[in-house]
């Protein structure tokens, strides 16, 4: 019986795609793909140190949003608003380290406690939202966003804010370490720790649960409103390191520089959702991450002055491609199980 | 035509022919005049089934391990039931009877009026995670919807209930989860290509072996199981009887909600049958054939709902 058994769940012949990995890796080929492109296009440029350590540095932020956005994709629900409670930390940051226009002065340390008190208790209030008044987790934190937003223009009066913070706490995010950037090293412990959390952890496992199957896991004992308020809770907590990890990094506030890293964090997670294990994973995410920014950069150099178009319209592009790539497998996935149970 | 069904008795009324495959290959093609029910079964089984014969006699001087007093609920019209350590009660009745409601309302998936006890402690009401914790264990109906979790393993979905069993401190250990559940698939026969294949590629029937090790795993005091072998071949149906038999048998007080009555017959102690939310009729083992009377009274009820 036992060897019929095995015989009959021998896994489908592969196709030549599935055998490369052109599906589950296929932003590591695209990564790939980007280096011999620009690199014989711009090789002085392009394969420069320089602009690696560039492209390392710059993509923390998105990076650490991203995380921020995968906590609660993963239970399936929609954190929206990270980019706006992104842009509250550098306003909060600025705010109250700013000594010349508004006296608190506060030292840098105590600032970004107290920023991330205040970004947290968006999440409290999304999670309530959602969990609660039983809002869909898409709408409740746009319009939650939207709010969080008009706090933020509110404080900083709409105009860029610049020079408040120490020299000692800017360290903090222009240092290098080993030669790489020291806010690259943010990006990693935090990446290790949400990746730890994910796969290692009963809590990642009703996480992913949740997401899976929201009813099937509550009947299994899973607290499943109290995973959802948690996620959202965690992402505008990692949302507001994001912002703090900026404030050090670049020194000033605009109100644009939320929003304008939500859309690079989603397409991130999306992307990367494809990659590996067919689900929202952070290595995935970090993997997409990286290989969309080394394509904008090298795109960016290709260009030259006139490059200011070109985030927008590699990330829209990419992120629509890869999803489209995700949703043929996950028809295929359905087909297949339709054939299964009938 | 070609009719494909694991309703066996469909096959008899339609089919002039049969064709049996198992295990990806054609066993055998017959006249259906020429086959019974009995050699079908052997058939698509590949072993001869007897059906096994049920030789428990519950100890009516326990207490009751579930105990169930004025149940009120969608369907549900002031019940009371107790189920006694080692006994196996069925719930028949059409749908909307308050069959299908009575295993939602005890393990908190719907919200319940009116007490239920676990040996004689409360079991709160309306929270799937308080009723787990209570030694409470049920398998839902419509597993597809309410079971499984499709896009993750078997693994993961066989110890969902209870994680934290493998993990120590908040660290899982893999290892220790694997090979808990590669000991379920073993014990279950369940045919996978292991603990990490993803669940949607596991039959129907062999889906619900896994959403019954879930349960069987959490040794509970109570076993709700909901329409248990709905959409099951039938030898996956006699391996889930078994299992049940085994868990009566260390102890558990087990509730099967069935629409099917040979089961409840094959499995039961005691069958209550409902009708508009309340008990018509206790039928229990060895007055005469139960198949028959389950049957009969739900005719009548069914006969009472045309007036």
């Amino acid at each position: 019986m036992s060897t019929n058994e095995t015989a009959v769940m021998r896994a489908p012949k592969k196709s030549l795609l599935t055998r490369l990995g052109l599906d589950r890796f296929s932003a590591l080929y695209l990564w790939g793909v980007f280096m011999v492109i620009f690199g014989i296009w711009k090789t002085d440029t392009f394969l420069s140190w320089t602009s690696a350590k560039l492209i390392l540095g710059e993509n923390v932020s998105i990076g650490i949003l991203a995380l921020a956005f995968l906590i609660p994709f993963c239970a399936s629900t929609f954190d929206l608003s990270i980019g706006a409670v992104m842009s509250l930390s550098v306003a909060t940051m600025c705010f109250l380290s700013d000594e010349k226009s508004r006296a608190f002065n506060m030292p840098a340390g105590l600032a970004a406690v107290i920023t991330l008190l205040v970004c947290t208790t968006v999440g409290v209030i999304s999670g309530f939202v959602v969990v609660k008044l039983k809002v869909n987790s898409f709408i409740a934190t746009l319009g939650i966003g939207q709010v969080v937003s008009a706090i933020v223009l509110k404080i900083s009066f709409n105009r860029q804010i610049t020079d408040t913070f120490s020299p000692t706490f800017e360290k903090f995010g222009r240092n290098q370490y080993l030669g790489i950037p020291v806010v690259f090293y943010y990006l990693l412990i935090a990446g290790i720790v949400i990746w730890y959390i994910m796969e290692h952890t009963p809590v990642g496992r009703f996480i992913y649960a949740t997401g899976g199957n929201p009813e099937a896991a509550r009947l299994a004992g899973v607290k499943t409103d109290r995973i959802v308020w948690g996620s959202l809770i965690a992402s505008s907590f990692l949302a507001g390191v994001a912002g703090i990890v900026f404030s050090a990094k670049v020194g000033l506030f605009t109100s644009a520089t939320g929003p304008n890293y939500l859309f690079p964090a989603i397409a991130a997670v999306f992307f990367g959702a494809s990659q590996l294990k067919g689900r929202p994973n952070v290595l995935g995410t970090f993997i997409a991450l990286f290989a969309l920014a080394f394509g904008i950069k090298g795109l960016q150099l290709v260009v030259g002055t006139d490059s200011y178009w070109v985030n927008p319209m590699f990330q829209g592009t990419t992120l629509i491609i890869a999803v489209a790539l995700a949703s043929q497998k996950g028809v295929a996935r359905i087909k297949k199980r339709k054939v299964q149970t009938a | 035509m070609v009719f494909v069904s694991h309703h066996l008795e469909e096959v008899f009324e339609i089919a002039d022919r049969v064709t049996v495959l198992r295990d990806a290959k054609v066993v055998a093609t017959v006249e259906t005049k020429e086959l019974d029910m009995s050699s079908l079964i052997e058939l698509i089984v590949g072993h001869k089934v007897t059906a096994a014969n049920v030789n428990r006699t519950v100890d009516q001087s326990l207490a009751p391990r579930l105990s169930v007093k004025n149940l009120i609920g969608p369907g549900m019209d002031n019940v009371s039931i107790d189920v006694r350590p080692g006994e196996v009660l069925g719930v028949a009745g059409l749908t909307g009877s308050g069959r299908d409601t009575l295993i939602p309302l005890l393990s908190g998936a719907i919200d319940r009026i009116g007490d239920v006890y676990i040996d004689g402690a409360v079991l709160p009401a309306g929270s799937p995670n308080a009723a787990i914790s209570a030694g409470l264990a049920f398998v839902p109906a419509d597993r597809l919807r309410n079971g499984i979790i499709s896009m993750m393993s078997v693994r993961a979905n066989t110890t969902l209930a209870n994680v934290r069993r493998n993990a120590s401190g908040s660290r899982l250990n893999h290892k220790k989860e694997k090979s808990e559940v590669n000991d379920w698939i073993g014990r279950l026969s369940v045919v996978t290509t292991g603990s990490e294949a993803p669940i949607s590629t596991l039959s129907g029937g062999n889906q619900q072996k896994i959403m019954m090790s879930r349960s069987f795993r959490l040794d509970p005091k109570v076993l709700l199981l909901d329409e248990p072998t709905q959409g099951v071949d039938i030898g996956a149906k006699e391996e889930i009887h078994t299992f049940v038999d085994s868990a009566a048998a260390t102890g558990s007080a087990v509730v099967i909600a069935s629409t099917d009555s040979g089961e409840l017959a094959r499995l039961c102690d005691r069958v209550i049958v409902m009708y508009r939310g309340q008990i018509i009729e206790t039928i229990t083992r060895g007055e005469g054939s139960m198949l028959e009377k389950i049957d009969q009274v739900l005719l009548a009820g069914s006969s009472l709902a045309h007036k």
